[in-house]
C-alpha cells in the first residue's frame, strides 16, 4: 500500500480528498437543481436593465437559456474554481511547506531518495488528487440532466472540467513553487492566496473597468474560460498557457529546493 | 590508511556572525561509537543536519563513509541509519505503517528482521503515531534506524524517552553494531547516554569543537569528586591548592574536584584534623562542566 512517497501521500490524503469531493458534487448539484428557474424566469430582461458594468460581471445573459451555457456560468465561471483553487492551495501547502514545517521533510530525505523524487511524487498526487475532486463537478452535472430535464455536450463537459483542474493546477503548483523555494508555510499560504485572489478580482472587474483589461492577460483566469469551454470548448493556446504557467512554477520551485537549507523551527 | 567514517574538514556553518558551528575539524574511525557532547543549541543537531544535507555547509565539507555527504547524498542514505530528536514522523500512519513504508523507500529490508526489533525494543506499532508517547515514537524511530543494518548510525539523543530496560537493549544494539565493525555517531546532553556506549567524546560549545578524547582516557586523566568533613572548621587551608577545583567549604564540610595530582590536597590535609573523607570517580557531567570551565579561562 505505502510502496512509494506517491502512494502515501494519496494514502495520507484520502479523507481530505473524499470531504472536498463531496462538498463539490454536493454544491453544483445545488446549483444545477435550480437551473429550471433560471431558464423560465425573466432574466433576460432583468439583465437588460441592469448597467452596462454589472452586465460584464454577471455574463451573457441570454446563454442561461440553455443547459450549456448555465453551466458555463454558474458552475465553471466561478463557483467550483473558487473551490478547486483553494484546494489546490491547501493541498499543495499540506503536501510540500507543511511537511518541512513539520519536520517530517527532514526525517524523509534522511532516506535514499533524492530532493527532486520527493518534490515530483508529492506534486504528482496532489495533481491526481486535485483531478479526482475536479471530476465531482462532472459527475454532479451529469447527475443533474434528469432532474433538469435537459443536457449538454459531454465532451464540452469534460473539457471544462478538465480546464478547472488545469487553472487549478496553475495556483496549486504557484503554492507548492512558493512553498518549496521558501521553506516558509506562513508566507506561501499568504502570497498564494493575495496572488490568488488579487488576479480573480483584475479578472472579474476587468470587463467593467478598462484600466484593468490589459492586466487581466498576465491573469491565469483570462485563459481559462475566455471562451467559455463548457459551451466552445478547449482552446489550444489556452490550455498551453496555463500548462506552461504550471511546468514553470514546478520547476522554479524545484530549482531552489534543491539548492536551499531544509529549514526548521 | 583506513579512510575514516566520519570526517569533518573546517566545517562552518553561519547564521550569523555567532550563531551556527564554526570550524569543525575531526574524525571517527570506523568501528567506532562516537560521543558528541554539548548543552542545548551548542550546534549538535546542526552538525547533524550538515551530515544529513538537510542544510549545507559554508564552507569546508564533511565525508561520511568516504562519500561526500552533499555530493554523493543519495549512496550514504542507503548505509545511514538516522533518528530525529525531535522524533518527526508521520503522524497519520500506524507505526507498522510507517516502518513498511521506510522498508519500501529503502528496498530490501527483510520484514522478519524489522518484526525482531520490534519485538527487542518492545514497540507498540498498531497505534497512530500521533497518539504514542515520546518514548514509543523514539523506539518506532530506532528500528527504522536499524531496520537495514546500516554502516554508519546517526542518533540525536537517542534513550531520553526510554525506560531503563530498553536503555539496556538499546545499549546492546549498539555493542552489536560495534562488534559488527560498524561506526556510530550519538548526539546527547545526557552525558550517561553515551557512557556506557562510546569510544570517544567530543564536547561542542558555542559552535565550537572544546576537545575530542577516548572515554577511558577521560576517565583515567579523571576528575574525581572528594568530600570531607573536618574536626573543626578550616576555611584557608585548602584555597589556592594546585589541581583543586570548585571547592566549597560549608563549616566543617568541604567538597571539591580534583584533577590528576593529589599531592597539593593531600600536604593540605596531612595539616588538619580530617574525620571523614570520600574521594569518587567524577561523572562525566562533572567532567563537561570541568571543561567548560576550562575552556572559559583559557
Amino acid at each position: 500500500m505505502l510502496k512509494s512517497i506517491f502512494q502515501k501521500t494519496l494514502y495520507e490524503k484520502r479523507w481530505m480528498l473524499l470531504a472536498w469531493w463531496v462538498g463539490i458534487f454536493a454544491m453544483t448539484l445545488l446549483t444545477m437543481s435550480v437551473f429550471p428557474f433560471f431558464k423560465d424566469s425573466g432574466f433576460e430582461e432583468m439583465f437588460a436593465n441592469a448597467p452596462k458594468s454589472l452586465q460584464g460581471l454577471l455574463g451573457d445573459a441570454a446563454s442561461y437559456k440553455t443547459v450549456a451555457g448555465y453551466v458555463d456560468q454558474q458552475i465553471y465561471s466561478l463557483r467550483i474554481p473558487m473551490m478547486t483553487i483553494i484546494m489546490a492551495v491547501v493541498l499543495f501547502v499540506g503536501v510540500g511547506v507543511s511537511d518541512e514545517d513539520r519536520g517530517t521533510q527532514e526525517t524523509l530525505l534522511s532516506l535514499p531518495v533524492t530532493r527532486s523524487q520527493v518534490f515530483w511524487h508529492k506534486f504528482a498526487a496532489a495533481s491526481v488528487l486535485l483531478a479526482i475532486a475536479c471530476t465531482a463537478a462532472f459527475v454532479a452535472v451529469l447527475a443533474s440532466f434528469p432532474l433538469i430535464d435537459g443536457s449538454m455536450s459531454l465532451v464540452d463537459l469534460a473539457a471544462a472540467t478538465f480546464g478547472c483542474w488545469l487553472v487549478s493546477m496553475v495556483f496549486g503548483s504557484l503554492t507548492y513553487g512558493i512553498g518549496a523555494a521558501t521553506g516558509k508555510r506562513g508566507l506561501t499560504i499568504g502570497a498564494a492566496s493575495g496572488l490568488a485572489f488579487g488576479t480573480y478580482l483584475i479578472s472579474s472587474l476587468a470587463p467593467a473597468v478598462e484600466l484593468l483589461n490589459s492586466w487581466q492577460k498576465l491573469t491565469p483566469f483570462y485563459y481559462y474560460n475566455v471562451p467559455s469551454i463548457a459551451q466552445q470548448g478547449l482552446r489550444l493556446s489556452n490550455m498551453t498557457v496555463l500548462l506552461g504557467a504550471t511546468v514553470v512554477f514546478s520547476l522554479a520551485g524545484l530549482f531552489v529546493f534543491r539548492k536551499r537549507d531544509l529549514v526548521r523551527d | 590508511m583506513p579512510v575514516a567514517a566520519i570526517q569533518f574538514k573546517h566545517t562552518t556553518k553561519h547564521y550569523g556572525p555567532d550563531r551556527g558551528v564554526f570550524d569543525l575539524n575531526f574524525s571517527v574511525p570506523r568501528g567506532q561509537i562516537f560521543g558528541f557532547l554539548g548543552p542545548n543549541g551548542a550546534g549538535k543537531t546542526t552538525t547533524i543536519r550538515m551530515m544529513l544535507d538537510a542544510i549545507r555547509p559554508s564552507n569546508g565539507s564533511i565525508t561520511l563513509l568516504g562519500l561526500d555527504s552533499r555530493r554523493d547524498s543519495l549512496a550514504l542514505h542507503r548505509r545511514i541509519g538516522y533518528l530525529s530528536g525531535d522524533m518527526e514522523m508521520d503522524r497519520r500512519l500506524t507505526g507498522r505503517q510507517y516502518l513498511e513504508y521506510v522498508a519500501n523507500l529503502r528496498g530490501n529490508v527483510p520484514w522478519a528482521k524489522i518484526e525482531k526489533l520490534i519485538d527487542r525494543l518492545d514497540c507498540q506499532t498498531d497505534k497512530k503515531i500521533a497518539y504514542l508517547s515520546r518514548g514509543n515514537k523514539q523506539k518506532i524511530g530506532l528500528v527504522a534506524a536499524l531496520m537495514h543494518s546500516p554502516d554508519l548510525l546517526i542518533l540525536d539523543e537517542p534513550t531520553s524517552g526510554l525506560d531503563p530496560l530498553i536503555q539496556d537493549e538499546f545499549q546492546k544494539l549498539m555493542r552489536e553494531h560495534k562488534a559488527a565493525g560498524k561506526t556510530a555517531f550519538i548526539s546527547s546532553h545526557v552525558l550517561s547516554e553515551v557512557q556506557e556506549v562510546c569510544d570517544h567524546v567530543g564536547f561542542i560549545r558555542e559552535g565550537k569543537l572544546v576537545d575530542v578524547q577516548p572515554l577511558n582516557s577521560l576517565q583515567r586523566k579523571s576528575l574525581r569528586k572528594v568530600r570531607l568533613t573536618l574536626s573543626r572548621p578550616n576555611s584557608k587551608a585548602l584555597k589556592g591548592l594546585k589541581g583543586v577545583h570548585d571547592l566549597q567549604i560549608h563549616g566543617k564540610e568541604v567538597s571539591c574536584n580534583v584533577t590528576e595530582n593529589f599531592n597539593g590536597l593531600l600536604q593540605a590535609l596531612a595539616k588538619l584534623q580530617v574525620k571523614d573523607i570520600v574521594i569518587e570517580e567524577a561523572s562525566l557531567e562533572d567532567m563537561f562542566r570541568h571543561y567548560y570551565q576550562e575552556s572559559d579561562n583559557a
